[in-house]
């Protein structure tokens, strides 16, 4: 038996196996957003030179092999907080899905179309977003509860400006509005105009981040907009806008 | 001489660019199967590192 295999047992195969599976849960993590992937590979890349260094006996490169990797750690992670933060999001995405979904019946549809009509004829604002399959407890629970049937009254009531709830975002399950008031986390999407408001901005990010459906009604054009998967599109009518929520809603 | 300091950082500064970074992470986008392939060589290299490379 050659010398190199008295090395090998069964702690080598486990060993072997907890480091293939850290590297490719690191990997999987880095290669979902590129600004986290390119300050990886920037850090694999200065580690790398200075464990060669190291390796060569150069003594100054040495003390600095030694301490770079952790103050570089840190200051990665404190300039990367945001992109780090989208990137768990979009894992929790993932993870969050629920086997069972609540959509809204026919009624809730209209109801919900009717609303948007009637926000964008009179100019207000308005942010409604129907849950799907990642559940939208967690922005919930830090607005006002509400649990009503889904109606276009209460809608537009919710909206209305200077009332109490018309700021933030109306969360839709099922036939309910469980909640208003709702702040989302806006979306940093760098292809989008830096004009773009922020209830539009708001209205990307729960999109980017969970698979549920948003309309955005403008203040200033009373346009009427749907952001789904980190994509927003201008409804041109009221029937545009029901064959898209006929298609979320099925 | 602007020309040559400017090459000796580039290496690094092409690495960490998003230019590469996007192609990179597109790559692996459309071809994720090789995440566990490239994870499985570097395992492969740490162990070689680790546990054969001192008995050779």
């Amino acid at each position: 038996m050659p010398d190199w295999a008295a090395n090998l047992s069964w702690q080598t195969i486990l060993d072997f196996y907890l480091i293939y599976v850290l590297i490719v849960l690191v990997l999987k993590f880095v290669l979902r957003n590129k600004r986290v992937f390119s300050m990886f590979l920037f850090y694999i890349s200065m580690w790398g030179i200075f464990a060669f260094a190291d390796y060569l006996g150069l003594s100054i490169a040495s003390v600095v092999y030694e301490e770079l990797p952790l103050l570089l750690l840190i200051f990665i992670i404190v300039i990367g907080a945001p992109d780090f933060r989208l990137t768990l999001e979009s894992l929790w995405k993932e993870t969050t899905r629920q086997g069972t979904i609540i959509m809204g019946s026919e009624r809730t549809k209209s109801e919900i179309i009717k609303a948007a009509v009637t926000l964008s004829r009179q100019n207000i604002g308005g942010l409604i977003t129907i849950e799907k399959h990642n559940n939208l407890d967690q922005y919930a629970q830090r607005a006002i509860t509400l649990n009503s049937e889904v109606s276009n009254e209460l809608l537009v009531n919710i909206f209305t400006p200077n009332t109490p709830l018309h700021d933030g975002a109306v969360i839709v399950r099922g036939d309910k509005i469980i909640c208003a008031g709702a702040y989302f986390i806006l979306s940093s999407n760098e292809n989008f105009e830096k004009t773009t408001g922020s209830r539009h901005r708001a209205a990307l990010g729960i999109s980017e981040i969970t698979d549920s459906l948003t309309i955005v009604v403008s203040e200033e054009t009373g346009s009427i907009s749907l952001a789904i998967n980190g994509v927003m599109t201008k409804m041109k009518d009221e029937n545009t806008l029901n064959e898209y929520l006929s298609l979320f809603m099925k | 001489m602007k020309a040559f300091f400017k090459f000796l950082i580039e290496p690094i500064r092409y690495l960490g660019s998003r230019g590469f970074a996007d192609v990179v992470v597109k790559f692996f986008d459309r071809h994720e199967w090789l995440i566990y392939v490239v994870a499985f060589v570097v395992a492969l290299i740490t162990i070689f590192i680790i546990y054969i490379q001192p008995a050779l």
